[in-house]
């Protein structure tokens, strides 16, 4: 009776579900910022190989977050996982000034993707306990203001959590107007 | 197999909920539920596997109905490989357990699939996740994604799994440990002492695959697998762990190396697992028993009488294996006498084709010669039976018997005459002819009736393709000019009865006759000139051929045949001085081909020849910089000049493991009354150098004295420098035996501190069998013997080696003397064995041995040794070697 029950609200006041794609070069804290947000704690990682994929249920909405692993070699697979995509959260380490350019030219050539095409974009500058980059000295680096689509810049820390959450709410906010 | 077994599992769940909607299709379904399946729909289904939401057993289906496709043979192209890879990637979002299972069971099928470590990192996750089958699968899965570059990422999630205290899960680590050894055998190697842990577990299962995978991590080091053998042999295992520790024993006892006290506890643990209960035990320790080529036949008794009891066994598999391992302790020909025809007779009967084939193969192998006529008629009183394939298996027993004891054509002959006229396939009686082909070859006094049955077959048989292969055999004999010439009227009867393509084939054979036979010319030409009138065009060309061919005169110079070419090179290589002086009068023909008459038969196939010159290469090679280079640097040398004539080089041998810091080789130097000692030091340490360097030497026989060193001065960091002992042996012998102990001194110049330190390396000894080379003869070994005009030396000795076998390999190798016509072969129906020997002492003079092995109750082997060589003495040394 119960399951029965809760499965009639589900479809009347049904959760919403998100497809979340994490994306960003290595080491910038994708793994980390996921499992924050599952677990609300900091698990110690070893650099991904392949993917993590992780539902998060955040103010009514049920966030299936993939985060894909960053390094050179995986990169080429990160296509594999754009169909679907509603919101893509590029994760960028404040703290590493040489690889911003990278960043940049990863960014950018993914946004060109057909598959990606209606996909709202937040990124989080993550590492600004660092204090190394701003938010705004990375919005300026990554370019997002010539961008022609809905995007957000949130500074966000993953040891602590900060930003995160505020970060969602923009996702949940822009992809439920979008419905 | 369990992907098959999981697939079988769902395919009967859905039967079951199908047929109870529909009770009509049942039928249908059962066979095969997935019988329409198409690839393409299948892969279009697949698609879902990328919406937002999963339908979980939506999913599952698709997967099963993939793993079929997979398992029917179906390939995926890379394109679509690629992308439904990708596709089942995504259904790890779902946390149905039910489909994650699923999700193994077909990334396990994507072997080849080159991005496949993008599911590690899933992976690692579930091998730490709280559900058991979620681990579980993920370890076994783990090997089939990983390569050597994130071995180490996970080295930590496995090792802790092994530890797991869950049964299940250490087990499915330790299995992953063993695919994983395939990739990186170093990198499971560090696992040592998780694995010995868990070989004392107290679960059966899990102690199993524990040795299994400490197998493979002692492959390296025998020594330390053998002492965790003999502690296992003390403890009560689960028969398959039993198994395995006498599948183990078996493998160690087969490499000659075995310290004797080991080999003995071994044996003793075998002898006891026969009088075990469970079956696997007892038949794996027979297999490992009958291998052992040590034991004396008496020793192996117990072990066929429990064997045989097996054969009455109601159970046709344990009657199988029993036969299967009789099978194998005969294919020792002195195992022979173990067991008796009438042990096996009543199996040959048996409605189980693979039993009585069996049974029937080993008959032929066991039953004394006089026997052979009685049990190949019974055979064909049970031929008519028999299915098709198994007539072939009666016959390649045949064909071994054939080759076993030729003296017995007669029944064979007429056994095969038989099978022609028994209602079979083309397959059958073809096989038939080519063990007539291999009887013409073989056996030269069968030679004659066998072409005759042959021919007489053709008289009366009605398929074209065996007729034809008959006619191309005849073909064969006939221009061999050793074919009888009653065969002529019977394929000139062809001529008249067949149809073109046989009568072509008849024309040849007659072709051939005209050619060969002087004496029936005028009758053959008369026959292909009728011929020559046939209907058919190639007949009438083949005919006219011939008849045109016998007309022209004699070719100068035929086509040489195998036979000669090796007569050719024979006599070349006899020659082979003269000819490089250019003498001009040795290359003449005629004188070629006298010599190839004279030594007709006796010249050796060409492969033989190849062989020894090829050997003799590996040997100059060996010796670094060449025997030639040696034999000139000693002559010139002015410490060793004195010793004369370098004769014979040895081998570079190890004295030491590859890992030391010093490695050591040994090269002998063989000269007529010295040795030399060539010792190769090479120092593999980058900052220290040796200097000084000398060794010490332990003689261990009296005959053999140390004269003279030449030290090594200084050897610098990975640098390798020699160091020369001079022995020399008392100079009435003639060969001399002993072990060698050395103790490498030198002093060690490290970091500008320096003190004195010794090494001892490996011992090695110096064989009788040093002091000669092997030769192989032209000629028969009795007639060198016999041409060799010196006195003959002999002794008798009374040996402790169990069998005949061991004798002769052991004798082989103590003298390192050729075996020559091939008398290492036993014939067991011999009372004594006698093996033929032939070497080359060191200064060129020819020695040969026979030795007469035999056994008798209560002494046990017993030897007589002749010996003649071109010098007394040496003969005299070579016999007394073995007192």
């Amino acid at each position: 009776m119960g399951l029965s029950f809760s499965k009639l609200f589900e479809q009347w006041f049904g959760k919403k579900e998100m497809r979340i794609l994490m994306l960003g070069l290595d080491a910038a804290g994708k793994t980390t910022i996921l499992y924050k947000l599952k677990l609300g704690e900091v698990v110690s990682s070893v650099p991904t190989i392949g993917f993590n994929v992780e539902t998060v249920e955040y103010k009514n909405i049920k966030f299936t977050v993939w985060d894909v692993g960053g390094q050179d070699k995986i990169r080429l697979l990160w296509r594999h996982y754009y169909q679907n995509t509603q919101g893509l959260i590029f994760v960028v380490d404040s703290s590493d000034k040489e690889r911003v350019d990278v960043a940049r030219e990863e960014l950018m050539r993914m946004l060109g993707e057909d598959e990606l095409r209606d996909a709202v974009l937040l990124v989080f500058a993550n590492k600004q306990d660092m204090g190394v980059m701003t938010v705004p000295e990375i919005t300026e680096k990554l370019g997002l203001h010539t961008l022609r689509r809905e995007w957000y810049i949130q500074g966000t820390c993953a040891l602590t959590g900060d930003g995160l959450y505020d970060g969602l709410d923009w996702l949940a906010k822009t992809v439920g107007k979008k419905k | 197999m369990s992907t098959l077994q999981y697939v079988r599992e769902i395919i009967s769940k859905q039967i079951s909920t199908l047929s109870n909607q529909s009770g009509e299709d049942k039928k249908a379904l059962e066979s095969e539920p997935y019988h329409n399946l198409q690839k393409s729909s299948v892969l279009l289904e697949s698609r879902c596997f990328n919406d937002p939401q999963l339908q979980d057993k939506k999913c599952r289906q698709i997967l099963s109905k993939l793993i079929y496709l997979i398992n029917q043979g179906e390939k995926f192209n890379d394109q679509e490989s690629l992308s439904l890879f990708f596709g089942i990637t995504k259904l790890f979002s779902s946390n149905n357990v039910d489909l994650r299972r699923m999700i193994y069971l077909m990334i396990k099928e994507f072997k080849d699939e080159n991005s496949m470590y993008v599911v590690i990192s899933c992976l690692a996750k579930d091998i730490t996740s709280k559900n058991d089958l979620f681990r579980i699968n993920a370890l076994r899965t783990l090997p089939y994604v990983l390569d050597q570059s994130n071995l180490v990422q996970l080295d930590r999630y496995l090792k802790n799994a092994i530890l797991e205290k869950s049964q299940p899960i250490s087990s499915a680590a330790l299995i992953a440990g063993l695919q994983i050894f395939r990739i990186s055998p170093d990198f499971i190697r560090k696992w040592t002492n998780e694995v010995a842990d868990r070989l004392n577990s107290k679960y059966p299962q899990n102690s199993f695959h524990a040795l299994l995978l400490l197998h493979e991590i002692k492959s390296n080091d025998k020594v330390t697998f053998t002492k965790i053998l003999t502690g296992l042999t003390k403890e009560t295992l689960v028969p398959i762990a039993n198994m395995q520790v006498i599948r183990f024993i078996r493998e160690i006892l087969n490499t000659d190396e075995l310290d004797q006290q080991y080999e003995k506890l071994f044996i003793e643990y075998l002898q006891r697992q026969i009088h075990k209960s469970q079956e696997i035990v007892i038949f794996e320790a027979c297999k490992a028993l009958c291998d052992l080529k040590s034991l004396s036949n008496k020793d192996l008794q117990p072990m066929v009488q429990i064997v045989t009891v097996f054969l009455q066994s109601s159970n046709v598999i344990n009657k199988f294996v029993a036969l299967k391992i009789l099978n194998r302790l005969i294919s020792n020909p002195i195992r022979r006498s173990l067991i008796t025809p009438q042990q096996i007779e009543p199996l040959i009967q048996d409605s189980n084709k693979s039993l009585s084939s069996l049974a029937v193969s080993i008959l032929l192998k066991v039953c004394q010669e006089t026997n052979i006529e009685r049990l190949l008629n019974q055979i064909y009183e049970y031929l008519n039976d028999m299915s098709d394939e198994f007539k072939i298996d009666v016959l390649r027993s045949v064909k071994a018997l054939a080759k076993n004891s030729p003296a017995k054509w007669k029944p064979i002959i007429s056994f095969l005459q038989q099978t022609f006229k028994c209602e079979a396939s083309q397959e059958f009686k073809k096989y038939s002819i080519e063990i007539f082909e291999f009887i013409i070859h073989e056996i030269p006094e069968a030679r004659e009736n066998a072409i005759m049955a042959l021919a007489d077959y053709i008289e009366d048989c009605q398929q074209s393709a065996l007729q034809l292969s008959v006619l191309s055999i005849l073909n064969r004999e006939a221009s061999k000019k050793q074919c009888p010439t009653r065969v002529i009227r019977i394929v000139n009867n062809r001529l008249h009865l067949e149809d073109a393509e046989i009568r072509a084939a008849a024309v040849g054979v007659l072709g051939k006759f005209l050619l060969n036979y002087p004496n029936e010319k005028a009758s053959l030409l008369e026959l292909l000139q009728a011929a020559a009138q046939d209907p058919d065009e190639e007949v009438r060309n083949r005919s006219r051929f011939y008849v045109s061919e016998s007309a022209a005169p004699k070719e100068e110079n035929p086509p040489l045949s195998i036979e000669e070419l090796d007569a050719i090179e024979a006599y070349l290589q006899q020659n082979i001085q003269e000819i490089q002086q250019s003498n001009e009068e040795v290359l003449q023909l005629d004188k070629i081909l006298a010599y190839a008459e004279q030594n007709k038969g006796k010249i050796k196939k060409t492969e033989v020849l190849q062989e020894l010159v090829e050997e003799e290469l590996i040997q100059t090679h060996e010796s670094e910089s060449g025997f030639e280079t040696y034999k000139k640097l000693f002559k010139e040398s002015t410490i060793f000049c004195d010793y004369g004539v370098l004769r014979k080089s040895s081998r570079a041998q190890n004295l030491t493991d590859s890992k030391c810091e010093y490695l050591v080789t040994v090269v002998k130097h063989f000269f007529d009354n010295h040795i030399i000692l060539e010792y190769k030091v090479k120092n593999t340490l980058d900052n220290v150098t040796l200097t000084d360097v000398s060794l010490e030497l332990t003689i261990k026989n009296v005959n053999l004295q140390f004269e003279r060193i030449v030290p090594a001065k200084s050897i610098q960091p990975q640098c390798a420098s020699n160091i020369l002992v001079g022995l020399q042996f008392n100079p009435n012998l003639r060969l001399v035996s002993s072990n060698i102990q050395s103790i490498l001194t030198f002093t060690v110049n490290e970091n500008s501190t320096t003190y004195q330190d010794e090494y001892q390396t490996e011992d090695f000894i110096i064989t009788y069998s040093d002091f000669f080379l092997p030769i192989q003869w032209f000629k028969k070994f009795q007639t060198e013997w016999e041409s060799l005009k010196s006195q003959e030396m002999s002794a008798t000795y009374q040996l402790d080696y169990k069998n005949t076998d061991i004798a002769i390999k052991e004798l082989v190798k103590h003298f390192g003397f050729q075996v020559c016509d091939n008398s290492d072969q036993i014939q067991p129906q011999n009372k004594f064995h006698t093996l033929l020997l032939s070497g080359k002492y060191l200064d060129a003079k020819n020695a040969l041995v026979i030795c007469q092995i035999g056994f008798q109750q209560n002494i046990g082997c017993v030897l007589k040794i002749k010996c003649k060589s071109e010098d007394d003495n040496l003969s005299t040394n070579i016999v007394e070697t073995l007192g």
